[in-house]
């Protein structure tokens, strides 16, 4: 009952004046080939400049970009994309509610200073977030996946979770309670994203007093660094200020960073890197006596009360996950990636105009597209049978979503 | 009216003319809000280990503070603070309450004696009962701090003994009887038992209540 209440009251959401201009501007639509063609100049001039190669943490050189995990990165892009079209009806939908239930003041949309004081607070709120994220369980199994890439380079930004939603729209609460109308909720909260784009790259240096200011690409790596010094630092969105103020901020050092996470992913498939630790978080849930231990599987930090978990890291040690993919395999997932991508933006044009169920199919057959994109890419048999199917069921899904009538 | 006089003959408000303007509501509110600024103080305080019931003590001292302004009759600021009280209450009755009844049924447990786990806690239960009631499920709100408040009589009467049991029973009680007067009393300016207001009486109950339960006792909780 309570489900379908939910479903209810998100599909009444959907109506909402407000939620239809937004989905009609699909910022994120008109961002992606803006997006790739940054990707595109950067792994350019990562090879122009370099060789594709940087100092490696622990001596030797590493490379800049990787075939296998810039596919990844971006196919779990894709398949966060298309798993947070649904649930965001609901969560900004709430964002609504509780401003038209307890708004304290009506924020000026044509002021410019409410709008900076906005994006301001949306940033102080961003931090706190992301801080959970990192500093509690249940919420780093849905920011781990960003993290999961050894690699750091623009394709990385795009490596979102598609499951950080269940948590993230509480933080933002205090925002409506304080007055701030959501049509300014939904354009700050974008402006702050795509700040955070441009700062996952290695080719640009420390930038001086850009750097204590403001997110810059030096605070960012250490922030996606494993080195012990930068683990859970620097989580600010746009502004830096916050860590400097609440204790989380530390600057880059002269040494070259290892990249990841300390419990590897292993896997370029998006479907696990986006719920392995939540596996994991099961198996300490399932075995825990008692429900108050029950609740610390779930909410205590992950490397433990007192840091006891983290422990040590060995940079010449360290190795990357690399698999070593076929020429022809290559192109081939090239040729599906570039597919995959373009089913995203289709998704994305025409999902206000499905029924639920049609939108369900549509994301389903992207989710089978990505599974086996990256299980060829891990050399896997079974990659290529769910290859076969999906392209088989294409031409029924395809009649589904254009010949049996929309929402 | 006499708030439009004040304000034409004087363009700073003495302090004692602020509290001159607080109605009984607001003070019953004053009330709740130092027991819980009490607790919370020595809650939070360094190894006490008690930071479920500090966090708890917080959210609804936090609700009590706004409180006052919006039961006074300061000019502007009923309205000013009220969609900001009835969240902050909300967030209480959802998230605050669950984390009290934790922390007396399991204080050795990390999610009692740590600020970390406690905050965060609480802060999921408050944001999924905020989403619960905001999509409708109005029941949420009530039933949560009443079965809560069942949890604490049955941890008051299992887990303690000898005047800390007593004491934590009336405790127990009155917060039992705090959650019967805002279910059962509509109005609230109707007297509760020809003693107190709706308002007021819940005010004090919830102080006395919390007073009984989270008072600092010298009989360990068995862990």
């Amino acid at each position: 009952m309570l489900v379908l209440r939910v479903v209810r009251v998100g599909l009444a959401l959907r109506n909402q004046w407000w939620i239809r201009h937004n989905a009609d501007m699909s910022p994120i639509l008109y961002a992606v080939p803006v997006f790739l063609l940054l990707i595109a100049i950067e792994c350019a001039y990562a090879w122009k400049l370099r060789g594709n190669q940087t100092p490696q943490a622990g001596g030797g050189v590493r490379r800049l970009y990787d075939f296998a995990d810039t596919v990844g990165s971006i196919q779990i892009g894709v398949l966060s994309r298309v798993a947070v079209a649904f649930p965001r009806l609901l969560t900004v939908g709430l964002f609504f509610l509780v401003h038209e239930q307890f708004a304290v003041a009506e924020w000026d949309l044509q002021n410019p200073l409410h709008w900076l004081a906005a994006l301001v607070l949306y940033d102080f709120f961003y931090y706190w977030k992301h801080r959970a994220n990192h500093e509690v369980r249940i919420m780093w199994a849905g920011h781990i996946t960003h993290h999961s890439s050894e690699y750091f380079n623009l394709s990385t930004a795009l490596r979102q979770s598609s499951t950080t939603f269940v948590f993230d729209w509480m933080f933002y609460l205090p925002m409506a309670v304080m007055g701030v109308p959501v049509q300014m909720f939904v354009v700050v909260a974008l402006i702050d994203l795509l700040y955070q784009f441009w700062v996952h790259t290695e080719l640009i240096p420390k930038m001086g007093w850009f750097d204590r200011i403001f997110v810059s690409p030096s605070n960012h790596r250490v922030h996606h660094g494993q080195d012990t010094y930068c683990v859970d630092k620097n989580y600010g969105g746009i502004l830096i200020v916050w860590d400097r103020i609440f204790g989380t901020f530390e600057e880059e050092r002269d040494q070259p960073i290892a990249y990841g996470v300390r419990m590897p992913l292993q896997s370029f498939n998006p479907l696990w890197g986006n719920f392995h630790y939540y596996a994991a978080i099961w198996q300490d849930f399932r075995v825990a006596p008692g429900w108050a231990a029950k609740l610390e599987a779930l909410f205590a930090p992950p490397s433990g009360w007192q840091g006891e978990k983290l422990g040590s890291f060995d940079a010449a040690a360290f190795k990357r996950y690399e698999v070593d993919v076929s020429p022809g395999i290559q192109r081939y997932v090239l040729a599906q990636h570039v597919l995959n991508v373009a089913a995203m933006c289709v998704f994305l044009f025409f999902f206000k105009q499905w029924a639920a169920w049609q939108g369900g199919l549509a994301a389903a057959w992207i989710v089978c597209a990505l599974v086996a994109t990256t299980a060829l890419m891990e050399a896997r048999r079974w990659g290529w049978w769910l290859e076969a199917v999906r392209w088989l069921a294409l031409p029924f899904i395809a009649v589904a979503l254009w010949s049996l009538g929309t929402a | 009216m006499a708030c439009t006089a004040v304000h034409s003959s004087s363009p700073v408000e003495p302090w004692y003319g602020l509290v001159l303007k607080m109605t009984a509501d607001a003070f019953s509110d004053l009330g709740l809000f130092a027991v819980c600024a009490g607790l919370a103080w020595h809650c939070l305080s360094a190894e006490r280990g008690r930071a479920g019931i500090g966090v708890a003590c917080v959210l609804i001292g936090a609700a009590a503070f706004l409180g006052v302004f919006r039961f006074s009759s300061w000019p502007g600021a009923s309205e000013a603070v009220r969609g900001a009280h009835q969240f902050m209450a909300l967030v209480a009755a959802v998230g605050a309450f669950p984390i009290l009844a934790m922390s007396l049924a399991e204080p050795s447990s990390a999610v009692a004696c740590r600020l970390g786990g406690a905050w965060w806690v609480t802060f999921v239960l408050a944001g999924l009962g905020v989403a619960l009631v905001m999509m409708g499920v109005k029941l949420w709100q009530q039933a949560v701090p009443l079965l809560c408040g069942l949890w604490i009589v049955f941890s008051m009467a299992t887990r303690r003994s000898g005047w800390a049991r007593w004491r934590g029973l009336a405790g127990a009680l009155c917060l039992l009887a705090t959650f019967a007067v805002a279910l059962l009393v509509r109005e609230p300016d109707m007297l509760v038992l020809g003693l107190l207001p709706k308002t007021q009486m819940l005010h004090y109950l919830l102080a006395a209540a919390l007073l009984g339960t989270c008072w600092p006792t010298q009989t360990p909780a068995s862990a």
